[in-house]
């Protein structure tokens, strides 16, 4: 029994110098310790793509309806306040909201219906519900309509992309939105999973790091290698024409390899 | 003694969608394929996926690409070549009438009927619109494939990362 198990050892030893031979056993070592990335609401404007809309609308400024109207400018200031945004309720704000968001992407006056006015009217909206989403977190029904708003829009994008490439890239830039295709597969993140992916990423750039100084060093050889060339073509030729044989070398292949070595100085 | 026949590789071409693919000078074609079911009696749908040799990045995501197959395989992964864009995204043209076509309204009619409503300043006017892609890597992150954060790190900006 005791023969076997010295066997055993051995074979084991063996084993390891096998694979350590053949086989990358070792990991190259990570700069830090890896720390799982901290997990963001989709609804959050950081992954719905949100990045503002400058509305550009003053507190005094006139609710809806209300700023064509001439007997307003005469009247005194408080009836002004009353009909300006500020001292009227958070709907009105995103009624104007809205109208200078239209402003940004209408084709016409009367349009509603087209893709662009689709979706500047549900930016607006999200922007309104995500400020609510700040301040009451527990309001599970606003949240999911939010959700559904979120992932409708991102449909409308898509489809929008297919159509017209151009027209698509003109609203990202005026409702200023971030487009992200859907993920191939959803994957659960794991500590194993993810040191994996890091020591891949390492590793690639290792190997990229050895390819540049090869390619640099290849780089600064070819000065001398270029004028050997020209000289031995040069040599060969001269040799060919003495023998009395037609000369398999032009002198533009000459001319060109010393042009190459004058052009690295 | 058996000879040795070297058979000459049959060029096909095959047509296909551009996917997001990591690689430089290659692109991802995705490659539709119907393959029959003996038990159901039926063509089932299946999509193959192949790497074009594409140096020069002619294709953009979601075009319809003409490809063949190489002779020699260039490594491991790119079998084919890309040979032409057929049909670039959002960017159509009909064959029959040659015009420029929005889904399925042309251009012209788009512009007519915003003349009649009468026309806004804002709206997107195709003349005076920048190249196409000039939002890459900026806004539009449909070129390379969208993966899941697996790490953070404030030196390293992941716009891919979601």
């Amino acid at each position: 029994m005791n023969i076997i198990r010295r066997q055993f050892k051995n074979l084991s030893i063996i084993s390891k110098n096998l694979i350590q031979n053949t086989y990358c056993t070792k990991y190259p070592t990570l700069p830090e310790k890896w720390v799982m990335p901290i997990k963001i609401c989709s609804v959050e404007p950081q992954k719905s793509g949100d990045g503002g809309i400058d509305y550009k609308i003053a507190e005094t400024d006139y609710i809806q309806h209300f700023d064509k109207s001439k007997e307003l400018q005469n009247c005194n200031e408080i009836l002004n306040k009353l009909c300006s945004v500020k001292y009227n309720r958070k709907k009105e704000l995103v009624h104007v909201r809205r109208i200078k968001a239209l402003e940004l992407v209408q084709r016409h006056k009367l349009d509603r219906g087209s893709m662009e006015s689709r979706i500047a009217a549900a930016t607006v909206e999200i922007h309104r519900l995500q400020e609510h989403y700040n301040i009451c977190k527990k309001d599970i029904q606003s949240k999911v309509f939010l959700k559904e708003l979120i992932e409708k829009r991102r449909k409308w994008l898509k489809k929008l992309r297919l159509i017209d490439y151009s027209r698509f890239e003109f609203l990202l830039e005026k409702l200023n939105l971030t487009y992200h295709p859907p993920l191939e597969q959803d994957i659960r993140l794991t500590v194993k999973y993810s040191t994996k992916k890091l020591h891949e990423k390492r590793c690639d750039q290792i190997i990229q790091q050895k390819l540049d100084t090869y390619k640099a060093e290849l780089q600064g050889q070819q000065k001398d290698f270029f004028k050997e060339k020209a000289e031995k073509l040069a040599f060969i030729r001269k040799e060919e024409i003495e023998c009395g044989i037609v000369p398999t070398i032009t002198e533009l292949q000459i001319k060109e390899a010393e042009a190459k070595a004058a052009s690295f100085v | 003694m058996a000879k040795q026949i070297v058979e000459k590789v049959k060029l096909k071409y095959l047509l296909g969608i551009c996917m997001p693919s990591s690689k430089t000078y290659a692109s991802r074609i995705q490659i539709p394929v119907y393959e029959y079911d003996e038990y159901l009696h039926m063509h089932f749908k299946k999509n193959n996926f192949i790497y074009a040799h594409d140096p020069d990045r002619v294709c953009k995501v979601g075009d319809t690409v003409l490809v063949q197959n190489l002779e020699e395989k260039l490594t491991k992964l790119i079998t084919h070549k890309v040979i032409e864009v057929i049909y670039p995204v959002g960017d159509i043209t009909d064959p029959i009438t040659g015009k420029k076509v929005a889904g399925s309204v042309y251009r012209d009619d788009i512009a007519e009927i915003n003349k009649l409503y009468g026309e806004s300043e804002n709206a997107f006017n195709y003349d005076k619109a920048p190249p196409k892609g000039y939002l890459e890597d900026k806004k539009d992150f449909t070129q390379k494939p969208v993966y899941k954060k697996y790490y953070e790190d404030p030196n390293d900006p992941q716009p891919y990362g979601v």
